[in-house]
């Protein structure tokens, strides 16, 4: 019983160390320049979750969109 | 790619219209988010772990609605809306939608 509970314990504290690496991964992520063929939209938008500013690309070829961060003031 | 949600777009007109476009993706945010979400969910205020998930959700919604569109011939998207729903308790669908149309300029 005992094993039992220490490897739900385990299990539950993996997961949100897994999920706590995951998350400042996502806000240390590095500003990419968008690759070529791709074309600035009039569409920009904050990051709800990084408040990072994002322009968006996009592919007319491919029908492809690329999100660039243009503003490094983070929350 | 033009997408706007209005029914006509000033300084263009509506060459063709190609038919309905949509992008739809279902998401879950995994056990350790849905644990830190329930934390936070006591406490009050936003629940970033869940903003983050339908963030994302929409972002890959509108992608595949465009690259649908493209692959249909479009080169805009009008009257565009978005739709969501609940799978399980854990898992949230989000669909972009709209009508792919070739639209010129004036």
């Amino acid at each position: 019983m005992s094993i039992y509970f220490a490897l739900q314990l385990l299990v539950i504290i993996i997961a949100i160390i897994s999920t706590f690496i995951y998350r400042r991964r996502r806000l240390k992520q590095r500003t990419l320049q968008p690759p070529a063929g791709f074309q600035k939209t009039n569409e920009i938008f904050i990051d709800p979750t990084t408040g990072v500013q994002q322009q968006v690309w996009f592919n007319p070829s491919t029908g492809e969109r690329f999100y660039e961060r243009t503003d490094k003031n983070k929350k | 790619m033009l997408v706007v949600t209005t029914e006509n777009i000033p300084g263009y007109h509506i060459d063709k219209v190609i038919g309905h476009t949509f992008g739809v993706v279902v998401r879950s945010r995994g056990l350790g988010g849905n644990i830190t979400a329930s934390v936070r969910s006591i406490f009050g205020g936003e629940i970033k772990e869940y903003t983050e998930m339908i963030e994302d959700a929409r972002k890959v919604a509108i992608d595949r609605m465009i690259q649908n569109a493209h692959a249909m011939g479009a080169n805009a998207i009008v009257m565009m809306r978005f739709d969501s729903g609940e799978i399980g308790q854990t898992m949230s669908e989000i669909v972009a939608y709209g009508t792919a149309v070739v639209a010129e300029k004036n």
